[in-house]
């Protein structure tokens, strides 16, 4: 699929990528280096092609932020879609698991969200609508439904991974469309979507 | 709002509905009175919910009683609303898209803006929050002050940068620590001055070193203490220049074995004591004293009568001869032996700041839960027990990380599109069952 960017919010036509990059009306580059679960910067990426891809790759995050925001159901409207986990940067001594998520995640192909309630929590019920949601209205190469009691407090957490092919230069892309639940990192259904109620 | 008649006709009189849009679906059948009115929807600004551990702090909102709820709303969906139901009373204005201003019952007010917001205050302005505040940035924030930025906190001042720290001073800095003062560099710390450094310390100053220290100086170099001067090194120590004053009142210096001297040294003494002394003498040895026996013979002719044998004055003060067993003691078992060194053994205290050991690699500094859980989504890490270990131990991950199977299971949707109900209305025949699939 050949995918044709708002020029205004294409990243090509910007002179440098920088976390003010802006990649769509009140989205920049800046949103998914912040994630709440592990915050990082780009200073470690100097390469400005190796920037340039990177910003291409969360253009397409960036979009999926906006189809939430867009949606006027409402049915979202009580909560707020924040980026857990965007850049990853792998410690000095560890060595990732190609193909895993993190994999993706240092890449800039996946980008991790969860959804907060007014409260400040969690909203996990709301989430599996929310992965519903997004498999219907965007592409993807994969969707996580990411379940987990890792808190110490045994609580069920949930989020949503939205894994993005990589762009062929200039703006090509494959979808694959591939839908996963998981539990612990345990994989509980491939092309199901399986909502989790309990730990 | 008033009762509109259904019209499918699409007239376009101008007494009747032009585009065969009302009445709306939810209106079909029913009081065109404003289901807000009635208290069936409860209507309100965009919050789009709070942030990670940060509440919104608002109260749910009760539903309208009729007829204390004035609602206003228009054709594209503006809305306003005057409520005065007992307990429930707010002032609302919102436009379609959820923006707008809301002041609900309990005095609170909702600022919402589903796009961009623009302040402008030409003058002054003046912000006063009598409790906390929380303020987010999911995107870049910058802020530039034309004046003086003066910031004054009563109580702990705490930052946390995930990436680098530059700060440019273009005058002077000073900083006032009025107790201690701590700084921890898991890696390289490097300073560089410009002109000259004073370090004035009024205590005591404790300088401990793992690896190798060197301070080089172009210039002179003076150390002066007011009491005891000890250096001592374990392997050798060495001191050269082309001139090297040592002057003591009392001087030790002993070697159980070494060279004292050299070409054009002078020594000066009052006894020495040793095996062979090679090379002129000037004086007499005792064994030249009896030397002095002959002086009295004649050289020819008879024997004359024998001279007297006239031995120099000895001095038989003595001190400790340094043997190798006494300078083994003086090195290792005396108050002037050679102090032994060893620093942070084992790496425990350097463990302490950076947990790359602790960690089984996986991080350097000490991680938050959300952060453990990014890391576990790496198969490697879920099989490092160091590091699992290391966060079950710390409190920063449940025990029963491990369990593959949630107890309770609920929706399942498969790939396939999921039938959903339109968002917008398809035709005006009140079909609450017309379901589109994408």
């Amino acid at each position: 699929m050949i995918i044709a960017p708002d020029a205004a919010y294409n990243p090509v036509n910007q002179p440098i990528i920088t976390p003010r990059t802006r990649l769509a009306p009140g989205i920049t580059m800046g949103r998914f280096l912040g994630g709440y679960g592990d915050k990082q910067t780009m200073t470690h990426i100097i390469d400005e092609t190796q920037r340039l891809k990177l910003a291409k790759q969360y253009y397409l995050q960036a979009q999926v932020i906006r189809v939430v925001a867009d949606d006027i159901t409402g049915r979202f409207a009580d909560y707020r879609l924040v980026v857990a986990e965007g850049l990853y940067r792998p410690a000095p001594g560890e060595i990732l698991d190609i193909g895993s998520t993190n994999h993706y995640m240092a890449n800039g192909q996946c980008v991790v969200y969860e959804l907060i309630d007014e409260e400040g929590n969690n909203a996990a019920e709301k989430t599996f609508e929310l992965a519903v949601f997004l498999k219907d209205h965007i592409e993807f190469d994969k969707l996580i439904l990411d379940y987990d009691s890792y808190d110490p407090t045994g609580e069920l957490n949930a989020q949503i991974a939205i894994i993005m092919p990589e762009i062929r230069p200039p703006w090509a892309a494959t979808y694959s469309n591939k839908i996963e639940t998981t539990f612990n990192n345990y994989v509980q259904s491939t092309n199901e979507l399986v909502e989790i109620l309990e730990v | 709002m008033d009762e509109i008649t259904p019209n499918t006709t699409g007239s376009k009189d101008g007494f009747t509905d032009g585009n065969a849009e009302y009445p709306y679906r939810s209106y079909v059948n029913v009081a065109s009175t404003n289901e807000a009115a009635r208290g069936y929807t409860v209507n309100k600004v965009y919050t789009g919910g709070g942030y990670k551990n940060v509440s919104l702090d608002l109260k749910p909102l009760a539903p309208s009683g009729y007829p204390n709820n004035q609602v206003k709303q228009t054709a594209s969906g503006h809305i306003t609303e005057y409520d005065d139901t007992p307990g429930s009373e707010r002032i609302m204005i919102r436009h379609r898209t959820g923006a707008g201003v809301e002041m609900r019952s309990d005095g609170t007010m909702v600022f919402s803006s589903t796009g961009n917001t623009v302040r402008v205050t030409c003058q002054d302005e003046k912000v006063i929050v009598d409790g906390d505040g929380e303020l987010i940035y999911n995107g870049n924030l910058s802020l530039q002050v034309a004046g003086n930025f003066d910031l004054v906190v009563g109580g702990d001042f705490n930052v946390t940068t995930g990436g680098n720290n530059n700060e440019e001073i273009r005058g002077s800095h000073k900083k006032i620590v009025r107790k201690t003062q701590k700084t921890i560099v898991t890696q390289h710390q490097s300073n560089f001055v410009g002109g000259e450094q004073t370090e004035t310390i009024l205590g005591n100053a404790n300088k401990i070193i793992k690896g190798d220290t060197q301070q080089i100086v172009e210039g002179g170099f003076e150390l002066y203490s007011g009491d005891e001067f000890i250096i001592t090194a374990e392997r050798m120590s060495s001191i050269s220049s082309p001139s090297v004053n040592i002057g003591a009142k009392s001087l030790t210096l002993i070697g159980d074995s070494g060279t004292i001297g050299g070409d054009n040294i002078i020594h000066y003494g009052k006894s020495y004591w040793g095996e062979t002394f090679h090379g002129t003498l000037n004086g007499k040895a005792d064994e030249a004293a009896l030397a002095d026996l002959a002086t009295g013979a004649n050289i020819a002719g008879g024997l004359g009568s024998p001279g007297s044998a006239n031995y120099p004055s000895h001095d038989t003060t003595t001190t400790v001869e340094p043997t190798a067993a006494i300078m083994s003691d003086y090195l290792h078992a005396s108050s002037f032996g050679v102090r032994e060194v060893s620093i942070d053994p084992g790496d425990v205290l350097k463990d302490t700041i950076d947990k790359t050991n602790e960690y089984g690699g996986i991080a350097d500094r000490e991680l938050t839960v959300s952060e453990v859980r990014s890391k576990l989504r790496d198969k490697n890490t879920l099989s490092n027990s160091k590091f699992i270990g290391a966060m079950i131990a710390e409190g920063k991950l449940n025990p029963g990380y491990i369990q593959a199977v949630p107890s309770k299971i609920g929706r399942t949707v498969s790939l396939d599109a999921t039938p959903q109900r339109g968002t917008t209305q398809l035709g005006n025949n009140g079909d609450l069952t017309k379901r589109y699939s994408k």
